[in-house]
């Protein structure tokens, strides 16, 4: 694998309206992940750790994933659900160790002595014990004591530090819109328990780890630190997934809108059976994004027929030259997300480009949008246009999910209805 | 839905080529049956091969159809070529593939996908069972030759989606129906009526057409007589031809593939072709790659018309199948059918094509599901034929463990052997457990070699208790051995899916005798003489003739006419050179003649009666009575006993009686009696001349039990003695006959280990001797300082193979033993 440098500019920011959507996009994957409907027409599975879910359920799914009277659902929220009374526990009864050390014991305190001890004691001058012990009638000895310094408790402190960044940075964003909520109250009080916890005395001796530990057997098999190291993990792939959404922001999303404009084309359509036909179809769904994408698109989406003669498609740029009546596009150099919309006369195949509301501030060109607003640029790149660059150009929400209807507009137009 | 999936109903599934059929019949009688099968809303049924690693292949059937296979533009995975074939396996092409074992190949994503026509049809039929019938008690439909391997493969299938299932014979679930709804048109049944009604069933499916003849027998229950069907083995009640179905009307070609798949598989009102055709290319070559043998639909119609005119007149034909139409509608079969309704009562003919077929199978399977349920015997069956080769202190024998065809068992209900087969054993520091079998369904001998937690510590005797559920799976194979003071029983479970076939040196299946040959063996096996059909043509004239003159004439004046008397033994005697290196003559040496056997039976009463009218008098003809009935190795105790009691006598012909010793002793006694004689005359071990060898190595050959009577010690003794004729000839440069029976004596003593297992322990010092003394013979030969015995044996490789005989290793009839 090609070795990436991070520059600066792609840590991930703390507080970031980009990161927050495309997390909301993230947990969207997420859930359709946990979640395996047995259905005799939709076969859904995990093979391979890659979720085959059929079109029809992730656009049923797309359009019911926000709802106005709740937050949405998030891993801090799973977490303030079922990890508390498992916190407390090994918090306040952490799992200790008897450890030992050689430190000078007074004789009348003698326990153990090791070959190190007796070599020191062979080495200090006199004849009996008394007289080798000195003045301070202390010798060399073995000393045990109780340790909570071990790599389990400090994967428990750890965890608790992550929750109570996680379940600020959800309170942030979702305590103003709703403040009484179950999931707000419950998260909210995680956060002060995580607080608590982690200011015990008794941790305070507990160290911070240097890096991801390899687990021992208490992580894998005592069955409170079991529960602790699955979350833990939980947790570390959620923050590592969101240094790789802010490094490839553009592609997740391409794949965010993706799924926005097959959920129009849907809506849009008219043939009962094609629409059906369509729903079919399965996509792949990844557990972590690679290279900002969390489709494997080795099983390409469907083709939209939104008319008997009008048909519409938006899959990755590759899959452009194996569709029916594409052959004067040219994809040469070309990757990332294309669309593609045809008639019996015309074919029209663009490019998916994504621009930020930070990115403006490079290109005064465009600096019609605010900063929960995203502008998607469509580049056209069929071989008649090749020469001119063709570019469309429409504004839409950031939060892409919390207005799953926001291409429909577009796609009326842009497709030939 | 609701109703669907209540747990009040028994499920008939039914999955056929391209309809299907579920059918549930409710517990209580009050409620409707529900019924789903194929409508415009689905497709004809294919199962999806897997894409992924860990991707389940699916049942699909639904309209719209699944992309993948779909033959459309777009997706790729759509596609179905020659070339990459298609992710999509029809089971109409998957109960054509089943017959011939085949595999569909779809090629994808750079690598082969894979699944056979059995899995195919197992996962299609489970997930239907599955959806339909969830975990209510259900009963699936399978063809007439499903084999045990197929059902098991089936039933293991639903297990593991956790479905409650059963199987049932396609001819049984049809005369389920039709008894269902025709038992009107029956005569009453009654219990002890000797009517033999009979039930014919077509099942004209896609390439195949089959046609099954059940018996239907009159059976009481605490409701009542009733008729139920009854099925023997297909290999009895079945007739089967390649049907059609898959030739195209027009040729199928690379450009019209995929228009040809859509129009047959993919679209939900897709015609079924109901008539052939004479293209020779069809879709699923063009697709598979699988040639499909097809018949035209004339030469079906006169197959089955002869075959139908064969068998018994019966109650009624049902056609089921796709084609069921076209093929009762043929012209012959119509004859028949109004011939034979000429001859009797009109046949009521049923016929039920495309879905409504399914529908009535599927309604036969509910009523056997709901039987079953209730303890009702619906059908009877018989078992498969199934045979275990056991090995009885080195006698080796296939045993028939489920009872031959005209055994009919319960359908659906678990047969066990009422009796466990006893009298097998483990051997002293056995480490394993070899079971062999062989089961018609399968090309050679099976075996299964199941490893003992610890060695056999002692002898343990053993029975092999056997159990099978008609039409459901394997027969159960356990194998306990007897608690014996502080070793416990072990019971060992045969599993059908460990079992291997048993392979020759070129890889090929081994069959029940040539398995039987391979045994390694502690003594030989029986050399009887042959019986020879051209001798016992020419001596027939002779032998009629005496047995008329004896009917007719006084026995004295046939006595006094000593030629015609000695040219019947000269007949009888007359060796068929043809037969060599075997020895035969007219008669064997188990006193059976190749034909006429009545003509045999006569000529021993005819020389019977010369022999006791004349025993007394001193005929010259006498003594050549007494050797033609030694030719003809009669099987007389009277007989017997006389020429065991004349041995000593020195006024007969000495010879005579010692010659026909050997050739018709048959009682352990009698040839205790003659041991004792050639070996220990006066109480003491004798060296016997050639002829007194001969008779001994004759009727060590010819006779089981010839060792019985005689005991270990005094075996030990014969050996002895010829060990030392042996040593004698081998030191004069071989050859003669003393040589060669007292070989033939030493390796034929050895079945004395019949009954005394110790018998000659391989390591004994007499075992040693003989060993060591045949491997001198042996050098000496290939010193060219020992000649070979008259004709063709192989010296060196006879010598062997006593040794391996004594070593317990012998395989192989005795090569020094032809005549």
């Amino acid at each position: 694998m090609a070795e990436t440098t991070i520059e600066l500019a792609d840590i991930a920011p703390e507080e970031s309206l980009v990161l927050d959507a495309l997390e909301q996009f993230a947990q969207f994957v997420d859930e359709l992940f946990d979640t395996r409907h047995s259905h005799p027409i939709y076969w859904e599975g995990n093979p391979n750790r890659i979720a085959v879910r059929s079109v029809g359920r992730i656009i049923s799914k797309w359009r019911h994933a926000v709802k106005p009277n709740r937050p949405p659902s998030a891993l801090i929220v799973r977490l303030a659900r079922r990890l508390p009374s498992v916190l407390s526990d090994v918090a306040v009864h952490p799992k200790r160790i008897l450890q030992r050390r050689r430190a000078m014991e007074p004789i009348n305190r003698l326990r153990e002595l090791d070959s190190s001890c007796v070599r020191w004691l062979t080495r200090q001058p006199g004849n009996t014990l008394a007289e080798k012990s000195g003045h301070r009638r202390a010798v060399l000895a073995v000393q045990r004591y109780e340790s909570v310094d071990t790599l389990e408790n400090r994967v428990v402190l750890d965890l608790l530090r992550r929750c109570s960044a996680l379940a600020a940075s959800y309170l942030r964003q979702h305590q103003a819109r709703f403040p009484n909520h179950e999931w707000i109250r419950m998260t909210a009080d995680f956060l002060k328990l995580c607080r608590r916890l982690e200011s015990l005395p008794h941790l305070r001796e507990v160290s911070s780890l240097p890096s991801l530990p390899k687990p021992n057997y208490v992580l894998l098999h005592e069955s409170r630190y079991k529960q602790v190291w699955r979350s833990y993990m939980e947790v570390i792939r959620q923050q590592r997934r969101r240094q790789q959404l802010w490094m490839w922001r553009h592609q997740a999303y391409a794949d965010m809108a993706t799924v926005a404009l097959m959920s129009s084309a849907s809506r849009l359509m008219h043939d009962r059976d094609a629409l059906k036909a369509a729903h079919r179809f399965e996509l792949r769904l990844r557990e972590t994004p690679l290279r900002g994408t969390f489709f494997d698109w080795t099983g390409y989406p469907p083709i939209w027929n939104m008319t008997a003669e009008s048909a519409f498609y938006i899959g990755p740029t590759k899959s452009l030259g194996s569709l029916p009546k594409t052959s004067s596009i040219d994809l040469a150099g070309r990757e990332g997300t294309s669309l593609a919309t045809w008639n019996t006369t015309k074919l029209r195949a663009s490019v998916l480009q994504v621009e930020f509301a930070d990115e403006r501030l490079h290109d005064e060109s465009i600096s019609d949008f605010s900063d929960r607003q995203v502008a998607i640029s469509l580049i056209d790149f069929t071989r008649e246009n090749q020469n001119v660059e063709t570019r469309h150009r429409l504004v839409v929400p950031l939060a892409l999910i919390e207005k799953p209807d926001a291409f429909d507009d577009f796609q009326s137009e842009w497709s030939f209805s | 839905m609701s109703n669907a999936t209540s747990p009040q109903h028994a499920w008939g599934i039914c999955v056929g080529s391209m309809y299907w059929s579920t059918f549930g019949l409710p517990f209580d009688r009050r409620l409707a049956p529900v019924a789903k099968h194929k409508t415009t809303k689905h497709v004809p049924a294919s199962v999806l091969l897997s894409r992924m690693t860990g991707e389940p292949a699916r049942l699909d059937y639904w309209s719209p159809a699944h992309p993948r296979g779909s033959a459309n533009d777009w997706p790729p995975e759509a596609k179905v070529s020659n070339e990459t074939g298609g992710g999509r396996f029809p089971l109409a092409a998957a109960w054509t593939g089943r017959v011939e074992d085949r595999s569909w190949r779809w090629q994808i994503d750079g690598d082969h996908r894979v699944l056979s026509s059995l899995d195919a049809i197992a996962s299609g039929a489970t997930q239907l069972a599955k959806i339909h019938a969830r975990s209510s008690p259900s009963a699936i439909v399978i063809p007439n030759d499903f084999r045990q391997r197929e059902q098991q493969r089936l039933l293991d299938a639903c297990s593991a989606m956790s479905v409650n299932a059963s199987l049932l014979w396609l001819p049984v679930a049809a005369a389920l129906a039709w008894l269902d709804s025709h038992h009107e048109t029956l005569p009453s049944p009654r219990v002890d009526s000797t009517d033999r009604l009979m039930l014919t069933v077509v099942h004209a499916d896609w390439g195949h057409i089959r046609c099954s003849t059940l018996q239907l027998v009159a059976r009481g229950d605490e409701n009542g007589v009733r008729w139920v069907p009854a099925r023997r083995r297909p290999t009895v009640s079945d007739w089967s031809i390649a049907g059609f179905g898959w030739k195209e009307r027009t040729g199928c070609h690379r450009l019209n593939v995929s228009e040809m798949w859509r129009n047959r598989f993919i679209l939900a009102n897709g015609r079924v072709e109901q008539h052939a055709s004479s293209s020779d290319s069809n879709v699923l070559e063009q697709v598979a790659g699988w040639p499909v043998e097809q018949s035209t639909t004339q030469v079906v119609d006169l197959g089955l018309a002869e075959h139908l005119s064969g068998r018994p007149v019966p109650a009624s034909i049902i056609f089921v199948g796709d084609f069921a139409t076209q093929v009762s509608s043929g012209s012959a079969v119509s004859r028949y059918l109004n011939s034979a309704s000429n001859f009797r009562a009109p046949i009521a003919c049923v016929v039920a094509d495309g879905g409504s077929g399914e529908d009535m199978l599927a309604k036969g399977a509910s009523i056997f599901a709901r039987d079953r349920i209730e303890g009702r015997t619906s059908y009877l069956d018989t078992l498969p034929d199934l045979e275990l080769f056991v090995d009885r202190n080195y006698r080796y024998d296939w045993l028939s463990l489920l009872g031959d065809t005209d055994q009919f068992v319960a359908g659906g209900q678990p047969w066990e052997l009422p009796d466990p087969i006893d009298g097998l054993a483990l051997r002293r520091g056995a480490t394993s457990i070899k079971l062999v079998v062989a089961h018609d369904e399968y090309e050679g001998v099976r075996e299964l070699q199941v490893p003992l937690d610890r060695p056999a510590e002692q002898r343990l005797s053993a029975k092999l208790h056997v159990s099978a559920t008609p039409a459901q799976g394997n027969a159960k194979l356990r194998l306990v051995t007897q608690a014996r003071e502080e070793i416990p029983s072990r019971s060992i479970l045969a599993n059908w899916d460990r079992m291997r076939p048993v392979l020759n040196h070129e890889g090929c299946p081994v069959d029940k005798d040539a398995f039987f040959k391979m045994q390694p063996r502690a003594f030989p096996e029986l050399f009887p003489r042959r019986w020879s059909h051209a001798k016992w043509q020419a001596a027939l004239p002779t032998v009629e003739k005496l047995s008329r003159r004896v009917q007719n004439e006084d026995t004295a004046s046939i006595m006094k006419d000593a030629w015609s008397v000695s040219h019947l033994k000269d007949r009888l005697l007359a060796k068929d050179q043809s037969q060599s290196p075997y020895d035969a003559t007219a008669i064997g040496s188990d006193f059976k003649a190749p034909s006429n056997q009545p003509a045999l039976d006569a000529l021993s009463l005819a020389l019977l009666t010369l022999w006791r009218t004349s025993r007394h008098s001193e005929s010259p003809s006498f003594t050549t009575v007494v050797r033609a009935l030694g030719y003809i190795s009669v099987e007389d105790n009277e007989f017997d006993i006389w020429l065991a009691n004349n041995l000593r006598n020195q006024f007969r012909d000495r010879q005579c009686v010692l010659h026909t010793c050997g050739l018709a002793l048959r009682q352990p006694a009698n040839i205790a009696k003659l041991f004792e004689f050639v070996f220990f005359p006066n109480g003491g071990l004798a060296s016997p001349g050639a002829n007194e060898l001969k008779a001994i190595s004759q009727v060590l050959r010819y006779r089981t039990d010839a060792t019985k009577e005689i005991s270990s010690r005094k075996c030990e003794q014969v050996i002895e003695s010829c060990l030392r004729i042996f040593e004698r000839g081998m030191e004069r440069g071989g050859g003669g006959y003393p040589f060669r029976w007292a070989s033939l004596i030493i390796v034929y003593m050895l079945r004395r280990r019949m009954f005394d297992l110790d018998f000659l322990d391989p390591e004994q010092e007499l075992a040693t001797k003989a060993k060591e003394l045949f491997r001198t013979a042996i050098e000496r030969h290939k010193q060219r300082r020992l000649r070979p015995m008259g004709g063709s044996v192989d010296l060196p490789a006879a010598l062997q193979q006593m040794i391996n005989y004594i070593d317990r290793k012998g395989s192989g009839d005795i090569l020094m033993a032809g005549e």
